[in-house]
This record gives C-alpha cells, sequence and structure tokens, in this order.
C-alpha cells in the first residue's frame, strides 16, 4: 500500500485545518461572542490537538489497521458500517459548505458575471482527478505548496498589521452566547477526524508525531493571529466582513499602484479550498469503499458527483443558509463523530489488548 | 469509437479538456473583455432632492490611444432609490456599473441630515463599493464637486486621490472611510468623524479653477440650468436643480454667476470635518477644533505652534514657529472617588523652525532646540487651551469620538457599567462627565 | 571445409542482396596463394585498406595462414577470427572479411571509417566559464569523452544492439561503485525488450525509457555535453549513449534538473543560485503570464490595478479581435515566425525574424490589430521560455493549455490547472525517483541543489532523491 510521510500528514492536516475558519467563520463568531470569539477558537483548537494526540495513541496502538477495521472489530460490523454512513454524510456536508464559501467567496471577490458551471467544473474535475491519482500524488502536490500558502497567510497577515486599529474589548460575552457560539460552529472544526480515516496509509513514528504537531502549531497560530487582527481591524463592524483573509488588506485605505492585493488572499483561497475539497473527497470515497467493498473508488466518487451536481442545481442555498442549516443538525454530528468516537477510541487503547501488544 | 473510447481510458483528462472546449471555449473566444461592458467608477456622489436620490459617477471613459492618460466623464441619474438610480445610470451609458476601483465616496450635507447608513450598505452589499473607499462629506450636491474635481483634474496635476490621501495623513490623522463611519455608526457611542471639502469662492485657500462653465449650478457664466457639459446634458431633470438646493453652496453658487474672473471657485481643503451621530451629521468641526483633539493622538506630528509676540531674554515681540516632530501620548483612565479621570501626558518633542525679532544672541536664537521657561509655559497652555476647547465641543455635540467610553469599559469594566448605572447614562453620553486631565512636556529636538 | 574464396565471395556478396558499394576483391600472393577480401566501399579506411591490408597481403612470400596474417596486420583496428555466418555482419558494420584460400575460417578486420565531426560546442549548452566540448554522432568518441573524465576500472560500459534494420548501437555507462544495480538492470531490461525497425536517434529510445509514455512531461535526461554527463554519473545516474546522436539520455531523471544549468556549478554558488532563481520566475512567466493577462482581462478587471485597467482599455479599444482571439493571434504568430526563422537558412532566417519583429509586430498594432500590451505579454512569455531550453517545447504545449483555460475559466482554472499538473508530476516515478523530488516529496539534504546552491564544500552527499550507491560524496 502506497503510505504518506509523516510530512505529508502534517502537511494535509495543516490545510485541513484552515477549512472553513478564514473567511466567513470569524464574522458569524462574531456575532455571537464578539472579541471573544478568538477563545471559543483557541479552545477549540485546542481540542484538535487533543484530537491528534488520540490519533498518535490510536497510531501507536494499531499501527497497521485502518480505523474501519478497528471499530469494526471492537464495535461490530454494523455499527461500523452506521458509522462509517454518518461520517459520510458530515464530510459531504463539510465539502458542501467550504465549496459554497469558496463560491460565494469568489463570486463576490473576482467572478463578477462567470457562469455558476465554471465553479462546478473546476471544483469537480481538479477535485476528481486527484482522487484518482491517489493519495500520495495529492499529498505530494499539497507538501509542494503548502509553504506557498503559509507564506501567502503570512504575507496577508503581514499587511494587515497596517490597517491594525486597536485591540478589541475582550471577556464582554455573557456564558450563554460564549458557549453557544462556540457548540453552533463546532463543524467548522475537528477536522483531524480524517486524519483518523486515513491512518492506514500514514506512516508515522515518534519523529513523525512531533513534525505534525508542530506544523499544527504554526497553523493554529496563524489562524489565531488572524482573528485577533480580524478584530482588531473591524471591531464593531466584524459581522459585515464575510471574507476575513481578504477584508484584512483591501480595508486599508490606501493609494497604491499595485492595485488589489487581496489577490494574494483570494490565489491562498483557491489553493486551500481546492485542496481541501480533494482531501475530504478522497476520505469520502475511502469510507464509501469500506461500506460498500465490492465497489471501488470510482463508484464513491460518481456518488459524490451525483449527489453533489443534483444538490448543487437543484437546491438554492447558499453559504448562510448552509450554515444556518447546519448550526441546527450539525453540532451533534460534531459531538458525536469528531470527539465522542476519538474518545471511545482512546478507551481500545486503554485495554492493552490491541495489534501491538499482540504482535 | 473504440479508439475515442480507449484514449479516454488512457487520459480521462482529455474528456475534461474537450468537455471545457465545447462548453467553454466558443464564450470565450467571442467574450469581450470586461472593462469594455463594465464602467469603471472611480468615485461615487450620492444627493438627494425632495424626492429622489441622485447617484454622480465619475467614470473611466475609454479613448483609443497608446499611451497612459485617463479620461474621466461624469454621468448622474436620479430616482426614488438608489438601486433604481444605479440602473438608471447603467442603462444610461449602456454598460455595467462596477464600484471596484472606486476610492471616493462624496455625499452632500443634505443627504446627511438623514441616515446615511442604510445608503452606503446598498453600495456595499449590492454594487461592491469597497469598505476601504474614502467617504467625505461637501457642502455642494455630490454631483457639483464631483463636476468641480474633473475639471479640476484638467486644468491641474492636483487630483482628489492625493487631496485626500494628504487630508488623512496629515490633516485629519485618521482615515474617514466607509467602514470607519460604520465603526462609529456600531459603536455604543454611535459617533464618528468624516472628512469634509468645501467648494467655495472669495479670498479663501484654496485651488481654483478657471474653467466652471461645466460646472452645473456653480458655473460662473452657464447660471443652474444650462450645464454644458455632455455628460451633465444626459442627466435630465437633475440638471435644473437650483443651487439653492445646497447649503454651503447657496452663497457661493449665487454669487459665482456674478463674480469676476478673479473671484474664481476653489476647493477648499481647510482640515475640518464633519462629526457625525447615528449616521447623521451633527456638527461642523473646525480645523482648530480638528486639532484640539489630534493633541490626544500619539500618532500625528508635523503640528505648527505659532507663539506671537514672544519676549524673553533671547527675543523681544517676535514670532516663534515651532514644529511638534513627534508626539507622544501615554494615557490613564481610572475612577477617582467615582468619577471618571482621564489622563494624557502629552510629550511633544519640538523644534524652532523660524524666529523673527531676535535680540543680539544670534548663536541661541538659531538654535532649533531652542525652550526657555516662557516658551515651554505658553505653548503648555495652548495645548492644553486647544484640549479643551475641542473637548468641550465634542461634549456639547455628545459625540464621543475620542472613544472615552470604550477605553473607560476597557480598563475599568466593573466602575463604569456601574457609574452608567447609578447616574442612569448612556454610552454616548459618558464623554460629559468625564475629568480630563492634561500634562504636557516638552522637548527639544 | 576449406573456403573456395571465388565462391565464398560471391555468396557473401548475394547475402548482401549485391549491393553497389559491396566491393571484393581477390590478391594472389607471391606464393600464389587466393586470398579474397569483401567490404563496403562506403564503410571503411581506403589508405588504411590499400597500406595496412592489401600491402602486407601482396608482398608475403610465405604461405598465408589465418593466425600468422592476423599477427602480422599491425595498422589496422580490431581483428576477429568470425565463421561464414557472421561474415555479412561484419561487412555491415565496416570491417573487411579476408577469406584465404585453405582456410576454414574468416578474418574481419575492422576499417571503419564515416564522416564525423568534431566535438564542438552544441548550440543548446553553451556556457560562459566552462567545457566547451559537445557529444558527437560517433558513439567511439562519446565514449572517449566520457572515459577522459573517469580513468576508473569502475566505469562500467555496456553495448547493446537495438533495431531490427539499423541494429543500432546503443552503450550503457555507469558508475559501478555509485549507481544503483537495480536501476542499471532495469534500463538494461528494457532496452533490450525494444523491438523497432530502427534507433535513428535517441530520442527514438527515449519513449521506451518512460514509466509513462503518453505523458507531456519528459522523464528521460537529454544532455549534448560529456561534464555534465559525468556529473549526473557521479550522483548515480546512468548514462545511455546511441550511435549516430549528439544527446545522451540520463536515468532516472528528476523535473528539477532541466531547470539547473551546467554554468551554475562553474560560477560562484550565489550567482549560480540567483540565476536558478531568475530561471524559475522565467518558467513560471512564461506558463503563467498570458494566460493570467487574458483573465484579468475577460474574468477578474476589479482586481486588475486601475492604472494597468486604464492603460489596457485605451490600447485596446477599438480593435477587431476579442481579447482571447487577440491572444491566440499573436501567439500563432510567433509562432509561426520561430518556426520560419528555424527551418530558414541563417541568413534568412535573420530577416525574417527582422520582419516578424518589427514589421509584423509594429505594424499590427499601428493598424489597431492587435494592442501593445498583448504584444508584450507574448513575446515576454515566448522569450522567456528559452530560458529552460530543454523543457521549451513541452513547456510550449502547457503555455497554451494555460492560455486555453484562463480564456476559458479565469484564474480559478488556471489554479485548478496548476494542481492538476503538479498532482500528475507527483505520480510520475522515474526508476523509483519521485519526479518532482526534492520538493515533493520533500528531500531535506537534495535542498541544497534545488533552487539554491550551496558551497561545493557543503556538498558532501550525493543526492537522496533517487537509488544510488555509497551516499558520501566527500569527506
Amino acid at each position: 500500500m502506497k503510505t504518506i510521510s509523516s510530512r505529508q500528514t502534517a502537511v494535509i492536516a495543516g490545510i485541513l485545518l484552515f477549512a472553513n475558519k478564514i473567511l466567513v467563520l470569524p464574522s458569524l463568531l462574531y456575532e455571537h461572542a464578539k472579541a471573544d470569539s478568538v477563545f471559543i477558537l483557541a479552545i477549540l483548537l485546542l481540542a484538535e490537538f487533543a484530537l491528534l494526540l488520540i490519533f498518535f495513541r490510536l497510531k501507536r496502538a494499531y499501527p497497521k489497521s485502518s480505523f474501519y477495521q478497528i471499530i469494526s472489530q471492537k464495535m461490530g460490523v454494523f455499527a461500523a458500517k452506521i458509522i462509517y454512513f454518518l461520517i459520510i454524510l458530515y464530510i459531504f456536508y463539510k465539502i458542501l459548505l467550504v465549496y459554497n464559501i469558496s463560491y460565494v467567496y469568489f463570486r463576490v471577490q473576482v467572478y463578477l458575471d462567470a457562469s455558476f458551471y465554471i465553479f462546478l467544473l473546476v471544483f469537480l474535475l481538479v477535485c476528481n482527478s486527484c482522487v484518482m491519482r491517489g493519495l500520495r500524488p495529492l499529498a505530494r502536490c499539497a507538501e509542494f505548496f503548502f509553504f506557498f500558502i503559509i507564506a501567502c497567510v503570512v504575507f496577508c497577515l503581514l499587511l494587515s498589521i497596517a490597517n491594525f486599529n486597536k485591540f478589541p474589548i475582550f471577556f464582554d460575552t455573557a456564558y450563554s452566547d460564549f458557549f453557544l457560539g462556540g457548540f453552533k460552529y463546532l463543524f467548522c472544526f475537528g477536522d483531524v477526524l480524517l486524519l483518523f480515516l486515513l491512518m492506514h496509509k500514514i506512516e508515522l513514528d515518534k519523529k513523525g508525531e512531533r513534525q505534525v504537531v508542530r506544523y499544527l502549531l504554526v497553523v493554529s497560530a496563524l489562524i489565531v493571529i488572524l482573528y485577533i487582527m480580524f478584530f482588531s481591524i473591524f471591531n464593531h463592524t466584524s459581522f459585515v466582513h464575510k471574507n476575513a483573509l481578504s477584508d484584512i488588506i483591501t480595508f486599508s485605505y490606501r493609494f497604491t499602484d499595485l492595485g488589489r492585493l487581496d489577490m494574494v488572499a483570494i490565489v491562498t483561497v483557491m489553493f486551500l479550498s481546492l485542496f481541501q475539497i480533494s482531501i475530504a473527497l478522497y476520505v469520502f470515497c475511502e469510507c464509501f469503499t469500506q461500506i460498500f467493498p465490492p465497489l471501488g473508488k470510482v463508484y464513491g466518487l460518481i456518488t459524490f458527483d451525483l449527489l453533489f451536481v443534483g444538490l448543487t442545481l437543484i437546491s438554492t442555498l447558499d453559504y448562510l443558509q448552509l450554515t444556518q442549516l447546519g448550526t441546527l443538525v450539525m453540532p451533534y454530528f460534531a459531538i458525536v463523530l469528531q470527539y465522542l468516537l476519538p474518545l471511545v477510541c482512546l478507551f481500545f487503547t486503554l485495554g492493552g489488548r490491541h495489534e501491538k501488544n499482540r504482535n | 469509437m473504440k479508439k475515442i473510447v480507449t484514449s479516454i481510458k488512457r487520459t480521462p483528462m482529455l474528456l475534461a479538456l474537450v468537455l471545457i472546449a465545447l462548453w467553454f471555449f466558443p464564450s470565450a473566444i467571442i467574450a469581450p473583455s470586461e472593462s469594455a461592458v463594465n464602467a469603471i467608477v472611480t468615485a461615487v456622489g450620492l444627493d438627494k432632492n425632495e424626492q429622489d436620490y441622485e447617484v454622480t459617477l465619475m467614470t473611466f471613459l475609454s479613448h483609443p490611444n497608446q499611451s497612459y492618460s485617463e479620461q474621466y466623464e461624469v454621468i448622474s441619474c436620479s430616482a426614488p432609490s438608489i438601486s433604481e438610480a444605479f440602473t438608471n445610470a447603467s442603462l444610461q451609458i449602456g454598460k455595467n456599473i462596477s464600484l471596484f476601483h472606486t476610492h471616493t465616496a462624496i455625499v452632500s450635507e443634505r443627504l446627511l441630515e438623514e441616515d446615511i447608513a442604510s445608503a452606503l450598505d446598498y453600495l456595499g452589499r449590492v454594487a461592491s463599493l469597497p469598505q476601504s473607499c474614502v467617504l467625505i462629506s461637501t457642502n455642494v450636491t455630490s454631483k457639483q464637486f464631483l463636476e468641480f474635481v474633473q475639471e479640476l483634474d484638467k486644468e491641474s496635476d492636483i487630483n482628489l486621490e492625493e487631496l485626500l490621501f494628504y487630508t488623512s495623513n496629515y490633516v485629519l490623522w485618521k482615515y474617514t472611510t466607509i467602514n470607519s463611519f460604520y465603526e462609529g455608526y456600531y459603536s455604543p457611542v454611535k459617533a464618528s468623524i468624516l472628512g469634509h471639502l468645501t467648494i467655495t469662492q472669495g479670498d479663501v485657500n484654496g485651488i481654483p479653477i478657471k474653467n466652471t462653465e461645466n460646472v452645473v449650478g456653480l458655473g460662473s457664466s452657464s447660471g443652474g440650468s444650462s450645464g454644458g457639459s455632455e455628460s451633465s446634458k444626459s442627466s435630465g431633470s437633475q440638471q435644473s436643480e437650483s443651487p439653492n438646493q445646497t447649503n454651503g453652496a447657496q452663497q457661493s453658487g449665487g454669487e459665482s454667476q456674478s463674480s469676476s474672473s478673479s473671484n474664481q471657485l476653489q476647493i477648499v481643503n481647510d482640515g475640518s470635518c464633519l462629526l457625525i451621530k447615528n449616521g447623521k451629521m451633527q456638527a461642523h468641526m473646525t480645523k482648530e477644533q480638528l486639532r484640539g483633539l489630534n493633541w490626544l493622538n500619539s500618532s500625528t506630528s508635523g503640528a505648527v505652534i505659532t507663539l506671537e509676540n514672544f519676549s524673553d531674554q533671547t527675543f523681544d515681540e517676535a514670532r516663534l514657529i515651532y514644529k511638534v516632530q513627534r508626539e507622544q501620548v501615554l494615557d490613564k483612565v481610572e475612577f477617582e472617588n467615582g468619577v471618571p479621570v482621564y489622563t494624557a501626558n502629552i510629550k511633544l518633542f519640538i523644534s524652532l523652525m523660524e524666529a523673527n525679532g531676535s535680540k543680539e544672541e544670534l548663536t541661541e536664537s538659531r538654535e532649533v532646540a531652542y525652550i526657555s521657561d516662557e516658551v515651554r509655559e505658553l505653548i503648555e497652555k495652548q495645548v492644553k487651551t486647544e484640549i479643551n476647547s475641542s473637548l468641550e465641543f465634542l461634549s456639547t455635540q455628545n459625540c464621543d469620538t475620542l472613544d472615552m467610553y470604550e477605553k473607560f469599559y476597557e480598563n475599568c469594566r466593573a466602575q463604569t457599567k456601574n457609574y452608567l448605572q447609578t447616574h442612569s447614562l448612556q454610552p454616548e453620553d459618558f464623554l460629559k462627565n468625564v475629568v480630563f486631565k492634561v500634562i504636557v512636556s516638552l522637548f527639544p529636538v | 571445409m576449406f573456403f573456395n574464396v571465388e565462391k565464398q565471395l560471391k555468396s557473401i556478396k548475394k547475402q548482401l542482396n549485391s549491393s553497389s558499394d559491396v566491393a571484393t576483391r581477390v590478391i594472389q600472393t607471391a606464393s600464389s596463394q587466393k586470398v579474397g577480401m569483401i567490404f563496403l566501399r562506403s564503410m571503411i579506411n581506403s589508405d588504411l585498406f590499400l597500406n595496412g591490408l592489401c600491402k602486407p597481403i601482396s608482398e608475403s612470400d610465405e604461405r598465408i595462414d589465418i593466425e600468422k596474417l592476423a599477427s602480422s596486420l599491425v595498422k589496422t583496428g580490431d581483428i576477429k577470427k568470425i565463421d561464414e555466418k557472421q561474415a555479412c555482419d561484419s561487412v555491415i558494420n565496416g570491417s573487411v572479411v579476408i577469406i584465404i584460400e585453405g582456410e576454414s575460417k574468416m578474418l574481419a578486420v575492422d576499417l571503419q571509417k564515416y564522416p564525423a565531426r568534431l566535438p564542438a560546442e552544441p548550440p543548446t549548452s553553451s556556457v560562459i566559464q566552462g567545457p566547451r566540448e559537445g557529444f558527437v554522432e560517433d558513439v567511439k568518441t562519446n565514449i572517449t569523452l566520457l572515459r577522459r573524465r573517469f580513468y576508473t576500472k569502475d566505469l562500467t560500459i555496456k553495448e547493446l544492439r537495438i533495431g531490427k534494420f539499423s541494429q543500432t548501437k546503443i552503450v550503457i555507462a555507469y558508475i559501478k561503485g555509485i549507481a544503483d544495480k537495480k536501476v542499471v538492470s532495469e534500463i538494461s531490461t528494457r532496452l533490450k525488450q525494444i523491438e523497432v525497425d530502427g534507433v535513428i536517434d535517441s530520442q527514438y529510445i527515449m519513449q521506451f525509457l518512460e514509466k509513462r509514455p503518453h505523458s507531456l512531461f519528459k522523464q528521460v535526461g537529454s544532455i549534448e555535453k560529456p561534464d555534465i554527463v559525468a556529473a549526473k554519473m557521479l550522483e548515480g545516474r546512468v548514462a545511455i549513449i546511441v550511435d549516430g546522436s549528439p544527446i545522451v539520455l540520463t536515468l532516472p531523471f528528476l523535473f528539477l534538473e532541466d531547470v539547473q544549468s551546467s554554468d551554475d556549478y562553474y560560477n560562484s554558488h550565489i550567482y549560480g543560485g540567483f540565476i536558478r532563481v531568475v530561471r524559475i520566475i522565467a518558467v513560471l512567466i512564461a506558463l503563467l503570464l498570458p494566460a493570467t493577462y487574458i483573465s484579468l482581462r475577460i474574468f477578474h478587471s476589479n482586481v486588475t490595478p486601475i492604472k494597468f485597467l486604464v492603460t489596457i482599455t485605451n490600447t485596446t479599444k477599438g480593435l477587431p479581435f476579442t481579447p482571447f482571439f487577440e491572444m491566440i493571434f499573436i501567439s500563432l504568430l510567433f509562432q509561426i515566425l520561430y518556426e520560419v526563422s528555424l527551418r530558414l537558412p541563417s541568413y534568412l532566417g535573420l530577416a525574417t525574424s527582422v520582419v516578424g519583429a518589427l514589421i509584423l509586430g509594429d505594424t499590427g498594432v499601428k493598424a489597431g490589430l492587435i494592442s501593445p500590451p498583448g504584444v508584450i505579454i507574448v513575446a515576454l512569455a515566448k522569450i522567456a521560455l528559452y530560458t529552460v531550453p530543454e523543457q521549451a517545447y513541452q513547456l510550449t504545449i502547457l503555455q497554451y493549455l494555460f492560455l486555453f483555460i484562463g480564456g476559458s475559466l479565469g484564474m480559478l482554472g488556471i489554479v485548478g490547472l496548476v494542481i492538476y499538473l503538479i498532482t500528475y508530476m507527483a505520480s510520475i516515478d522515474s526508476y523509483g525517483a519521485p519526479y518532482l523530488a526534492p520538493f515533493a516529496p520533500r528531500v531535506e539534504k537534495d535542498l541544497k541543489d534545488a533552487i539554491l546552491i550551496s558551497n561545493t564544500l557543503d556538498m558532501k552527499t550525493r543526492p537522496q532523491s533517487f537509488k544510488n550507491k555509497n551516499i558520501t560524496r566527500q569527506k
């Protein structure tokens, strides 16, 4: 089996960590928790690290097994299939959300009169081809662009320093609003779950684990800085600005012949969204093949494409409606799949009767 | 057929390419340049007369040439709502209106009599006006203002962008953008500052334009309804608008019709601004009042302090001009005996720029770092007076543009809340109750 | 069975289809012994034939036997004893086959000679400082050029013949202690499996050696200079020399190789790194500039800087073509001019370039057919292609592909295509070497000679991006 290296794992985890967090989320969280959204973010990012530690433990305990094998062995095949079905639904929603947020963003920022089909075609073609090539080429490609992406994000943050206004007022939210905000948007976090689903394709040693943690720390720091800068620049108007990474650059009133420097942010989001969807789609297909073993990756892709195209064409959901819809159901999905399931897996590793010990 | 299927199987991307070629290539081949179907608007003006909104657009129109040259046309349209006015403007010029390159939005004082937040909100949401767009007000209608600016652009090398940039950087020490307007609007004190440019005539320090014929309602020879420009003609009913509809321009516009060539219309950037409360104009703020506020802003520099009839051991009845090279403000907010006290420790790093009337000690009088005790005393007094005057003005207008409430709320949250509760005050009334303590220290550079 | 000289010569000539350049000669020695010779007139060195072969035979007083003759021929090339079956092949390869009356074996004397040029600096790999020798079409000379750089027994040369009709000599060269055995044997196996009519140039076998022969991307290194091949062999690569081709193939191949130039190593490493960065920027300009320009014009005028937009709008006002059509038109115009200047004799080619650049471009702009920004963008992109001449053909195709996608789908399409291509390239494996190494996967140690170049003193290990033995290069 073609596996990916620890560095590639770290890159994939880093790219996934950006998902759904750098455009709309700051504004949506602000509506609930004002500047304290930074603390919601920090807490939920810490939770990602906790999940990561569970993942490491599980990987050490079951170095060769897939996640499906572990849960089907411990919980039974039927339960495993149901869990995987739920995961498929959850991943599908996340892909839909990333796509819709990016679509609206590009539409507003760069594509004024472009056909809707352009977006659909590009996303489907690129992501399908990436999945068809396999995880290793996809991970290598992500590795190729990772430093470029990080450099672009850092560039955006550096530019935004010029627009720094004043630090926002922290600790000014009621506990209920704070927790409600965090709970509602749980589904924008927990992307480390995808690593669990790819665990049989990951090569990881102690050094590699440290590398993953290091990469995630860098990405987390960048996201936290982005939020702080965003609230510091926009303060009371934070809820209006739905494209955080772009808006922190274009906010400034600067006369420059360089034009709009948010092109950097736009290209970064293009890369990030295409990678995020490709990785999530790969996991989707992996889960699909686990539920329906006789059917291969291609069938998973066809199923996804049909569902995705169908839903995108039929429904008139934009990302805000999608998010609102998500806030009703998805937090429960998130709690069960993102947090409870890994905790249960942690319990599996405690007994001592795991693969490593047997070997 | 078999061959085609085999080749597609071998390279599935071939299918994708064929798909793109069939689907998008034909449309791409015939697609015109986006700049040909969109009107690039660099400045937008909003006005209101009795019933209708009037939208004025400074639009870039291309002229075939091999060199870089910007030629702009002013187009205006009116309708009961701003969106309809934009639609009319699109119809009129046969292009979509693109506000992505808009750097300035102008609102007339008349429009500021009502809440402009909703009007700007439309522009931001629907027409994609950048939030970083500079927002300024003017005493005439924004249409007249833009026509004036267009003439100014033709006649001289001075353009609106550079003028506003300088004003923001060295006069207001603050960017007055759409976002800064909203920030004040959504803040607890609901107050913000708006840049202000005046068009007037008479003995003022402004930039004059020779040809005012094309400026509707302000033209020295054309009068109100006979505006001469092609674009103005297209604006239909709005051309009949009387100059009397404007506030500040009433006299200037009227007088201009009979003015001599020496009494030209001028654009005046005197550093004044408008205080905005709840999205409406609250008051004019003069340059001096603004200067008083800027003493509390540590990012300002370059202010000039003049001491008239100054006498000490070196100078006699002299006129001394000092320039503030750098300013440092250390502020402290606290409650003293239940009263909010704001202490600003202002450190001014100054140098003597100009002096006349020195006694014989030429060496000392030429010293840029000359600060005698008398100088120190006078400057301190002058700065404090200016600050107090400005603060008094802000208190009277109930406009907390200094964000005093937020400063206290951030640092002494419980006490501030308690203070508001016990005195039954709203956050916007907080400024009135703050006691200001100003300490000025001077350092020679 | 002893030979009858005349009969035997006739028989061999018949086997060679009595071609007009097949010559036979029978010499009667002083002892009345007949010695027959058959050879290709066009393939042998006639001076050597007369003086080194005919003369000693005809002047021989004693009876000649095969052993004696072989030892007496001192001026000629290789001498081999052959049987009747091998006679034809020997003649074809430029040997003179000697049939001695009363002998049962024949003698093949190598007198091969054909027109060959001297090693000269190849036009595509010229250097400012450094060796100027280039490979030539003669395989022997090429081997000599390599041997001169390795006075070691470890330099291993293996010979193969490929081509049903051409029977081209293919030489595999590698350094025994460095090149990976598996890679060498895999290359040999692949070469042996080739069944073609003929190999005219090394490019003919290139696709047989590629893991993905249908790919647009070049997967085999093609080099015209012995110093570069020697350096690559020292890294553990295998060289394949094809007779009749001045281009030597090297394997495994990484994408980065063509961005590297021998000049980078012959100058200061700081300057070398700088130039390499410039080259990478040039490649990016060549690929992405026209596509970005067209996407900005068709889709993204809102992010175009206003001053630039004003210039473009003014200069394109009134053009008869749409932006996309204009770009394709200019690109094709440039391509035609390039092709014409390449094919025409140099004096005419120069004139065509001048006509193309000055007359067509300038008049086109003045006539309002094409815009100055369009001409500049295409010209810059086309020139930038040739900073990496080895990849110029692929980059040209990719340039059109990007232009096509940029015009049809805009910036998102360009980014999508970039991701697609990189994923595709990341999936290519060249004899155990990831094509995009040392970037994807990241091979930390090899980054010292990737974009920037480290000092030679720091290059202590051989590249880890592909398989090789003996990691240490210097101590």
